[in-house]
């Protein structure tokens, strides 16, 4: 059924009214990994049983909250997902054999160690139905110190065949930052696209780390002036013209968590995200979420934040700040530091690639009036 | 409409009070006076467009942070059509 390969559809998720409802299913608590930055906080044996998750997708396509949605993700999540493989696959199976009235895809992030032959065959046929994400640290050095020593025991090639246009998941920890460069190189020569991030609701780094992020930073630009065949990591490829942007326009939250995106725990009941989820918190902190309104912006807003020019763009979670902080607006301080050099960083590269343009757009003069506007803050800021 | 950007507004600052970042991890991002002569040059007199069509439309499940990735990246990417 054509209309249910909706990751090749994606590609034009651009238009303001494709809206897509996205609703993850807590399938086990079960992980084979211990990794460093790991939020999840309550593993054990507990899986969904077959008559929850059918229920928690029957009512995923049903509109109850009056936002209308055009398509439906069913996201399979953990702790890590494959530990329950033959559920996801018969749970898939009987989608599959049935109608429904929108379309769909299926998805999961894996930590990729527990594939192994038959697994690979089934996910290679429905491909594209079924998209498989990897989280992957870096070059394999890194893979180890930040993911329970797993380099040897990840098929990247099986990944980038069935799946090149999804994004490798990667993780930046304050451990392995001085091979951020690397190993985002690494990945990107092995012909992955890499969504990275620093980890969320880790100890703050100390200056020295952030220091080095900033000098990564700093090689990465390096190497994509170097190679302009090579497009930038998301980390560098920040949209600055969303700078320009009113902030009033800005009227809905930076995540859909409990909006356009919730989660079924194994039990059946409802969450916003997972990381408001028994998963990885305490009952005490879910009950005293009880009267959160996730449909109002108020509750979500950081007030130290209410002057900073990149407010609207700042990546926020507010699940990792809520675990952190019992606060779901308060931000961590180091991912302010970090997103601060971010910006600078993709302000630098800017620069230097417009420095060698031939001709000059109307596009390029908005950016370059950003960067020079960023820089402007940054003087006034150290003076 | 053609007016001043929200991003020249005396009230807004780069960062906050509690989040100031050192000297030395700054360097490295620093442009230099040539490359800022530049930048302003390129500029120019230019008043950008409040980009008012952009906004975020139906908010996402990563935001940047969690592990569930935008298939199209978008959070550094295509901020401004964020809808997947």
């Amino acid at each position: 059924m054509k209309k249910e390969h909706l990751y090749f559809q994606d590609k034009e998720c651009g238009h303001p009214n494709h809206l897509r409802r996205t609703r993850g299913l807590v399938i086990t608590y079960q992980c084979n990994l211990d990794c460093l930055y790991c939020y999840v906080s309550n593993k054990s044996d507990k899986q969904m049983p077959l008559d929850v998750a059918k229920q928690a997708i029957a009512d995923s396509f049903v509109d109850r909250s009056g936002n209308s949605f055009q398509e439906v993700e069913i996201d399979f999540l953990g702790a890590e997902p494959l530990c329950a493989f033959d559920k996801i696959k018969e749970i898939a199976h009987w989608m599959w054999n049935q109608p429904w009235p929108k379309p769909y895809i299926l998805f999961a992030t894996t930590n990729g160690t527990l594939l192994n032959e038959e697994m690979k065959d089934w996910f290679r046929t429905h491909r594209e139905r079924f998209v498989l994400g990897l989280s992957y640290d870096g070059d394999e050095e890194t893979q180890n110190v930040n993911r329970s020593d797993s380099s040897t025991q990840i098929d990247l090639d099986f990944f980038q065949k069935n799946w090149p246009q999804q994004p490798i998941k990667m993780t930046i920890s304050e451990k392995t930052v001085h091979r951020l460069a690397d190993g985002i190189i690494f990945l990107q020569e092995k012909g992955f696209n890499i969504h990275a991030n620093p980890a969320n609701g880790t100890n703050p780094w100390s200056e020295a780390s952030i220091a080095e992020y900033s000098r990564q930073l700093a090689k990465l630009i390096d190497y994509y002036l170097d190679h302009p065949e090579v497009p930038p990591v998301s980390l560098l490829d920040v949209d600055l013209k969303t700078l320009l942007t009113s902030r009033s326009s800005f009227e809905n939250k930076y995540c859909g968590a409990g909006v356009a995106f919730d989660v079924v725990d194994v039990d059946g009941k409802e969450y916003p995200c997972h990381l408001f989820s028994p998963l990885v918190l305490s009952k005490s902190k879910i009950y005293a979420l009880r009267s959160l309104n996730f449909h109002a912006k108020e509750p979500f807003i950081d007030p130290k934040c209410k002057n900073c020019v990149l407010e609207n763009i700042c990546p926020t979670c507010y699940g990792m700040n809520y675990r952190s902080t019992s606060n779901p607006a308060l931000r961590e301080v180091t991912l302010c530091k970090l997103y601060m050099l971010q910006i600078l960083a993709n302000c630098k590269l800017q620069a230097k690639m417009l420095a060698r343009k031939q001709s000059l757009s109307a596009e390029d003069k908005e950016i370059a009036y950003v960067i020079q506007t960023i820089y402007q803050l940054l003087n006034k800021k150290t003076m | 409409m053609i007016e001043k950007s929200d991003i020249l507004k005396e009230s807004l600052e780069l960062g906050h009070e509690g989040a100031d970042v050192k000297p030395d991890a700054l360097e490295p991002l620093s442009l230099s006076k040539e490359e800022l002569a530049n930048i302003k040059e390129i500029a120019g007199e230019h008043t950008p467009q409040i980009h008012e069509t952009h906004s975020i439309s139906f908010g996402c499940s990563c935001g940047g942070s969690c592990y569930l990735v935008c298939r199209n990246s978008c959070a550094s990417a295509c901020l401004s059509s964020y809808s997947h």
